[in-house]
């Protein structure tokens, strides 16, 4: 019983990350139908940012609503410069600027920080002793954080697009995109903060990531592809998808890496994947998604 | 007009198609070019000729079919470790062992398109993904085959007698002529592939699958088979690449190299044959020089920033680029079954409603003859 509650607290901690990368994936594809591959290396240029920040005396806290900040000015850039002239293109054209960017920003920050992994702060306690026990196991505060850290946001994020006034507009947006700019609706805006948005998530899932992975040109990796799976397979247009699949994703490899001897470490992923394109078979759109329908 | 006289015609149209003379060139050329380069870069033109032909695989599959696929270096991987293990461990010929692997993904490809045939747009780019993702692990879990992460070493394809190449250049020699003859007989073949029945209905399905669905399209067998071919290749040419190369890991056939492998194909030219070559020789040498003019992590910079600049200055891929240098002097006519669909259309590659509204101003570049005589 230990061993199975410390195997789900820690599954829990991981799955909040890919959920936060996850729902910054899902702001993207309701905003323009298209994947931004580079979230997560965006995400780790603005965390060496907060790192150089830090080092030059900055207040933690400080530093990381700096990292968000960039992160929103950053991909809200990449979608104005980048992706919005674009628009009359096929939709492979924005995948292959997120391929570039993904290899470009990674490389960029290896040139600028090196390849060394850097330690870097929490932003919740995690020294040895901070914890409790549940059954026996050690529960630590910032696994804590890390869940509550994405429910919050979750919250925050499903209020704006359920109560605001850009909400509505983004709901318009991600529903029918021509009918959304007839009305009135300034779907370049709406789709500049979206991305914004999400490069201020894609900060946030990496300010929780690196204190446990140690800060590197390599720590999203990991997060990004689980983070994709996660999106696919709540539903690539569903917040709440976005949100379960996570925490769903990350449980499903560590159980099954713990559990079934067999598939141990090096076969989690591809059980993980496996799973998932079995639900996919059967439900097309993801758990949640919108199924598309085509009219003829 | 009698019958004789028409035999007599038919019998004098009946040309040698340009196609087979330009393979049969070709040939010619794979032959002399080892005699007319520097050994050095007979070896990269092999891994481009090899990366060429696993191109040509993917641009069946994305460029003409509109299947989008980030998980190509599996099939390479497919085909090189299928061929690798036999001729390593027991110690196969050559020959049977690529014929043997490139089955294999040939039947692995029918058993990815089963989630494919369901699953569209981004839904399957993660599938792939998946498929792409998960291979290395796999390599590793199975290392008592595989060998693991020490990888297999020495697997040259060493000439045989009568070829009289000797030593270590006569086996480039050999891997050259291997992978440059190759990349002629598959490029003969998925020429013919396009050009025929299949290949319109690739480009139906492409454009609009309910139409080719109503206009009698098997969209399933169509799909499957693609993805067969597209494994096929891509496992011919992970295939050769280790015959010349000689080394193979389980680091070679990652992630990274299937999203390399894709940039190829659309940087070099999505759905055309050319383009699959200048994908090949993109696919060797821009890494190659990025990290000539540049050391270290900052290649990666460049060589990410390239992708960018690609996409703005040659919308259609360096072989569009090319075909629209050669038009502006008057020489070709326009290209058939090459341009991307219109952003009008919707069920494109990637999703059905990438359109924005302030497109609704034609573009201004029409749609080609063939792909719009197939969509009507």
């Amino acid at each position: 019983m230990t061993h199975f509650v410390e195997a789900l607290v820690s599954a829990i901690s991981l799955g909040s990350i890919y959920s936060l990368l996850a729902i910054a994936l899902v702001v993207v594809y309701r905003a323009n139908r298209t994947l931004n591959f580079a979230q997560g290396e965006i995400g780790t240029f603005t965390i060496f940012i907060a790192f150089s920040l830090i080092n030059h005396g900055w207040a933690l806290g400080l530093a990381a609503v700096a990292s968000i900040a960039i992160g929103f000015v950053v991909c809200a850039a990449v979608y104005y410069f980048l992706v919005r002239p674009l628009r009359h293109r096929p939709g492979w054209a924005v995948v292959l600027i997120g391929a570039g960017l993904y290899l470009g920003v990674n490389a960029l920050s290896g040139t600028i920080w090196g390849a060394n992994p850097h330690g870097f702060p929490s932003i919740f306690p995690n020294a040895v002793g901070d914890y409790f026990t549940i059954a026996g196991a050690r529960v630590y505060y910032y696994v804590v954080g890390d869940l509550a850290a994405l429910i919050v946001l979750t919250c925050v994020v499903s209020l704006l697009i359920g109560k605001t006034s850009i909400g509505l507009q983004m709901r318009a947006v991600a529903a029918n995109p021509q009918s959304a700019d007839l009305l009135g609706i300034s779907t370049a805006r709406v789709r500049l903060v979206s991305w914004g948005l999400a490069g201020a998530l894609g900060s946030i899932a990496g300010l929780l990531t690196a204190p446990v992975t140690t800060l590197s040109t390599q720590m999203m990796l990991d997060v990004l592809l689980y983070g994709l799976a996660a999106a696919t397979l709540g539903g690539l247009d569903s917040l709440k998808g976005a949100a379960i699949g996570g925490i769903a994703v990350a449980v499903t490899t560590t159980m099954l890496s713990v559990y079934v001897s067999w598939i141990g470490q090096e076969l989690k992923e591809a059980a993980a994947m496996a799973l998932i394109v079995t639900v996919l078979v059967v439900r097309p759109s993801g758990l949640f998604g919108t199924a598309q329908v085509q009219r003829v | 007009m009698s019958s004789a006289g028409g035999r007599v015609i038919a019998a004098a149209r009946r040309r040698v198609p340009w196609s087979l003379s330009a393979a049969v060139l070709g040939l010619v050329i794979v032959y002399y070019l080892p005699y007319a380069v520097l050994s050095f870069h007979l070896v990269l033109l092999t891994s481009a000729a090899g990366a060429a032909i696993a191109i040509m695989g993917l641009n069946l599959l994305f460029g003409y079919t509109g299947q989008i696929s980030v998980g190509h270096a599996a099939f390479l991987g497919l085909g090189g470790y299928g061929a690798g293990v036999l001729v390593w461990k027991y110690h196969w010929y050559y020959l049977p062992a690529i014929i043997v692997s490139v089955v294999l993904a040939f039947v692995v490809g029918l058993a990815v398109s089963a989630p494919a045939l369901r699953l569209r747009g981004l839904y399957l780019a993660l599938v792939t993904l998946a498929v792409g993702a998960i291979f290395p692990g796999l390599l590793r879990r199975f290392a008592d085959l595989t060998n693991g992460d020490n990888g297999i070493f020495n697997l040259q394809w060493q000439p045989p007698a009568w070829a009289g190449l000797y030593g270590l250049e006569g086996q480039q020699i050999w891997g050259f002529w291997i992978s440059g003859g190759c990349l002629v007989i598959a490029g003969l073949l998925v020429h013919n592939m396009v050009r025929s029945r299949i290949g319109r209905s690739l480009l139906a399905v492409r454009d609009h699958e309910i139409a080719a669905a109503a206009a009698g399209i098997r969209i399933s067998t169509v799909k499957a088979l693609t993805f067969a071919v597209a494994g096929a290749l891509g496992a011919l040419g992970g295939a050769l690449m280790v015959a010349s190369i000689g080394v193979i890991s389980p680091s070679q056939f990652g992630l990274e190299q299937s999203i390399e492998l894709l940039v190829a194909t659309v940087v070099g030219g999505a759905a055309t044959l050319r383009g699959s070559i200048i994908g090949g020789a993109v696919y060797v040498y821009l890494p190659y020089y990025t990290s000539q003019f540049v050391s270290g992590p900052i290649a990666g910079v460049v060589f990410g920033g390239a992708i960018i600049v690609a996409v703005f200055v040659a919308p259609d891929g360096l072989d569009g680029l090319l075909v629209r240098i050669t038009r502006l002097a008057g020489r070709l006519p326009p290209p058939v079954g090459r341009r991307p669909k219109p952003p009008a259309v919707r069920d494109s590659a990637l999703d059905g409603r990438e359109v924005e509204p302030d497109s609704g101003r034609t573009p201004a570049r029409s749609t080609d003859t063939q792909t719009a005589a197939v969509r009507s």
